[in-house]
């Protein structure tokens, strides 16, 4: 019986303490991580802080959203003009099993000169999505070419303030160039 | 005795009004050893609802007809499609993160400037050769069509 009030007073103190999370503004999430850079040195979230920096997570074999993708972040940099210097585009591979430091550097600069590839073991990957919400995986459905497959991946573009505490999450889909420029230039 | 001229316009007609028209067909610039690359263009319909079945390139191991899903969580799904639907006296609009022609193991680099030979298949059109125009790898549209050269097949399609 006493187990019971117990259990009781546990779910109402846990729904309080919801209410008062949901009640009160929610604390930015701090990003933490430790990967492997384009150039096949390790970068950690305290090599980039000391400016925004901006998170995509894709793929190279990525044949059409990711390239969309960066041609939108590409934009974005353009429309902040000078203090796009200030910001770090960084694009992190959801496919580190094929994406190599070498992958990324051959196919980071065609998008934008300042691109920062990012890969790591899968675990290393995973750790990091799992810290923004991004969701990644193989596609069920294969392609005719043996061995080639697709990622399924979220293609949002995470906002990082110059501490790495996550202050924006952009959509492409739903947000016009000059109004991702403006949010970013809120955090130089 | 001049009648013929004058019918020759409407024999061929029904011809005409029941072909597809390919507008515009662009793909992006690809990266050095890039396995992937998209082609898009706009698919005009004849007095027939007509499909796009295929598509052949040199530049590629496989092609394949495509498109995009994007769910309630924002994660997008690429999914091989048989074929894609050209409404008779509409347009069936291939582009970025919709239906596409997708080119599966890049047998070379695409350059931006290049036109590059695409077969599509259509169900009742039959086969057509275009030249893709390559744009800038972070092109979000068709770029400016290069010169105003004609491809040797026939059948090509400056954009209007």
């Amino acid at each position: 019986m006493r187990r019971w009030w117990a259990i009781a007073a546990t779910a109402i103190l846990l729904g309080g303490i919801g209410t008062a999370a949901l009640l009160l503004r929610r604390p930015a999430v701090q990003v933490h991580f430790a990967l492997t850079g384009h150039h096949g040195r390790p970068v950690s979230s305290a090599d980039l802080a000391g400016g925004p920096v901006l998170l995509y997570f894709g793929y190279t074999f990525c044949p059409d959203v990711c390239p969309t993708e960066l041609g939108y972040l590409a934009r974005v940099l353009r429309a902040l003009g000078p203090a796009a210097a200030q910001v770090r585009p960084v694009m992190v591979s959801v496919d580190p099993e094929r994406d190599t430091p070498a992958k990324l550097a051959d196919y980071l600069p065609l998008y934008h000169e300042r691109l920062l590839g990012l890969t790591g073991t899968p675990e290393q990957v995973a750790e990091l999505a799992g810290q923004l919400g991004v969701r990644y995986g193989r596609a069920a459905v294969a392609t005719a070419k043996p061995g080639y497959y697709l990622i399924d991946h979220t293609a949002f573009t995470y906002v990082l303030d110059r501490h790495g505490r996550l202050v924006a999450t952009i959509d492409s889909h739903s947000t016009p160039v000059e109004a991702a420029a403006a949010e970013i230039r809120k955090h130089l | 005795m001049n009648a013929m001229p004058r019918l020759l316009p409407v024999l061929f007609a029904p011809v005409l009004l029941s072909a597809v028209e390919v507008e515009g067909p662009w793909a992006r610039a690809t990266a050095p050893g890039a396995q992937a690359g998209a082609v898009f263009a706009t698919l005009r319909g004849g007095a027939e609802d007509d499909r796009l079945v295929g598509a052949a390139c040199t530049a590629a191991d496989i092609v394949e007809l495509h498109t995009h899903a994007r769910d309630a969580d924002g994660v997008m799904r690429m999914r091989p499609v048989a074929a894609i639907p050209i409404p008779a006296g509409g347009a069936a609009v291939l582009r970025p993160g919709a239906e596409h022609v997708m080119l599966i193991g890049l047998r070379r680099t695409l350059v931006e400037g290049e036109r590059l030979p695409l077969e599509l298949t259509f169900a009742r059109a039959g086969r057509r050769e275009v030249l893709v125009q390559v744009g800038a790898a972070t092109a979000d549209a068709a770029p400016a069509p290069a010169g105003s050269a004609s491809p040797a097949a026939g059948g090509c399609c400056a954009p209007r």
